[in-house]
């Protein structure tokens, strides 16, 4: 390696850790999100570095744009749920150091106990790091069994293989999580918040063209990135996030993105990317092959309906937190929940 | 032709180190903001030009996703803050 | 070194200087519109004159065009954005508004 290319994995690597002691540490959590988002463009670049391409999408992906939108906007939930005083609401906040998220939000005074666990539990993961590195198999343990094998899995890329093919099942679960996790938010609340979109603040003609130009371009790169992921960097998670990331931008603007489409084709979307999954686990245990385990002849078309399936419940699954999140403080959205709730209480 | 490109890398990701201070000064929210959108224009640069040095194209795509999603977080600011107390938005 | 490398190397460096001018503006300009001028500038010219650079080593028309395609997508975003903070600054800080627009 090159003493230049030495000096920019150094820089990152210093950039990384102050990024994250910043966003640990700064004053004002609006801070602590503008650093979290330098945090993930630092982090995709050093992926780059270390070529990792699929790592490296993902994380432009989710940690800096579907993250940062969820900081920036739970912030502003934050700072309303903390405001005791009714007529703190009709103040005008402050112009100056802390303007716009004022009460609420300033970083809580860390407490003793808690940091030094914190501290602790982030040394030992870095011990159990540094030997994890230590022990790396030399030739990089599978990578030679999963490029032999390739030419079976129906797909050329070996990531999108290994995640679709070698193994499914971790896939399939995961996205079982994802559902878990957007059921959980459904149970809160976030049933009313996903269906109807209420804007108290249309966008100006200018964002309004932008959206409207911006939104189909995302989903046609969504829909690249998960053609993409059988020969290359790409796939079903970086495309679902980015559909998800359309549909959070046309709520922003004020546009109905679920109340648009029929119900069933909203539950089936939902549903989709676990069911998928199952449906073919199913069908290959009543064919005699093991779970997950694809044809051979028709590995290559299974792989892509189980990507597309996936990518467009992942999408809807991230429109659902985004909505949850966005409806917290909108009187109508609350008003319809509790009367929602009132009406499962009275049977 | 790949160091010059690596160079350039460490002069972009030094810019961004420093216009980190604009963070910690501040003093509003939307000169942090802007942070951030300088953040996310020299990212799209920086991985552009890695991609070029690892002779890997397909590093491209991260850019473009990068391009795509960083217009979100500032839409978002500006769209669910200015439905605050604010005067709000006058051309509506 | 060919013409194409020497052509890169000029317009990257090029870009570099605006993302340079760009990054001293945000930190030393007095007041958020002045900011907002030097950013946009490191927005469209810096990223700019990069993606110029680079299209000379691009492997393909389509390689060309997807740089190109990058580059008109953060320009639309960017001026945008910019836009949009610029008009939440004067909506929400009119205090820090240019003189002529106060009055």
């Amino acid at each position: 390696m090159r003493p230049v290319e030495i000096g920019l994995d150094g820089l990152l690597c210093l950039l990384l850790l102050v990024l994250a002691w910043k966003a640990l540490r700064a004053p004002h959590l609006y801070q602590s999100a503008i650093y979290f988002i330098a945090l993930g463009l630092v982090m995709a670049l050093a992926w780059v570095r270390l070529a990792a391409p699929d790592v490296a999408l993902a994380e432009a992906a989710i940690g800096t744009g579907l993250l940062g939108v969820l900081l920036i906007d739970s912030l502003r939930v934050f700072a309303r749920d903390s405001k005791t005083d009714p007529d703190a609401e009709s103040e005008e906040p402050p112009p100056g150091e802390i303007n716009v998220y004022p009460a609420g939000s300033a970083r809580p005074s860390g407490r003793t106990l808690p940091m030094i666990l914190v501290t602790a539990s982030c040394g030992l993961l870095a011990i159990l790091l540094v030997e994890a590195i230590i022990e790396l198999p030399d030739g990089g343990g599978l990578t030679a069994a999963a490029q032999e094998n390739l030419e079976r899995s129906g797909v050329d890329h070996p990531v999108t293989a290994v995640l679709l093919n070698y193994r499914g099942y971790d896939t399939w679960l995961e996205v079982g999580v994802l559902l878990l996790a957007m059921l959980g938010i459904f149970c809160a609340g976030g049933r009313v918040g996903f269906a109807e979109t209420r804007q108290s603040n249309p966008p100006g003609h200018l964002l309004s063209w932008l959206i409207r130009a911006l939104a189909p371009l995302m989903i046609l790169a969504a829909a690249y990135l998960l053609w993409l992921g059988k020969l290359a960097p790409g796939g079903a998670f970086q495309s679902g996030v980015i559909l998800g990331s359309a549909g959070i931008l046309l709520r922003l603007a004020g546009f109905q993105v679920i109340s648009r489409l029929p119900p069933l084709a909203v539950k089936l979307g939902l549903l989709l990317g676990f069911g998928v999954f199952l449906i073919f686990g199913g069908a290959a245990l009543l064919t005699g092959r093991a779970f997950l385990e694809y044809p051979e002849a028709r590995a290559g078309e299974l792989i892509l309906l189980v990507e597309t399936a996936a990518a467009v419940s992942i999408g809807f699954t991230i429109f659902a937190f985004f909505a949850y999140l966005n409806s917290r403080d909108q009187p109508e959205a609350q008003e319809n929940h509790a009367r929602e709730e009132g009406g499962n209480q009275k049977p | 032709m790949d160091t010059f490109y690596v160079a350039l890398a460490i002069f972009l990701v030094l810019n961004v180190a420093a216009s980190l201070i604009r963070v910690i000064r501040g003093p509003t929210a939307a000169d942090r903001l802007m942070t951030a959108q300088l953040f996310g224009t020299t990212g799209v640069a920086l991985l552009l030009l890695l991609a070029e040095a690892s002779g890997q194209p397909a590093f491209r795509n991260v850019a473009l996703i990068f391009a795509l999603l960083a217009i979100l977080i500032v839409i978002c600011f500006v769209q669910t803050t200015g439905s605050a107390a604010g005067p709000g938005n006058r051309e509506a | 070194m060919t013409p194409a490398d020497a052509a890169t190397i000029v317009f990257c460096l090029a870009g570099a200087v605006f993302f340079l001018a760009g990054t001293v503006g945000l930190l030393r300009f007095p007041d958020i519109f002045s900011r907002l001028h030097a950013l946009t500038k490191a927005d469209n010219l810096g990223l700019g004159l990069i993606v110029i650079g680079l299209v000379f080593q691009a492997e393909s028309i389509a390689g060309a065009f997807k740089l190109l395609l990058i580059w008109g997508l953060a320009l639309a975003a960017g001026s945008n954005t910019c836009y949009a903070i610029g008009r939440y600054a004067l909506e929400r800080l009119p205090e820090k508004g240019p003189k002529e627009v106060e009055k």
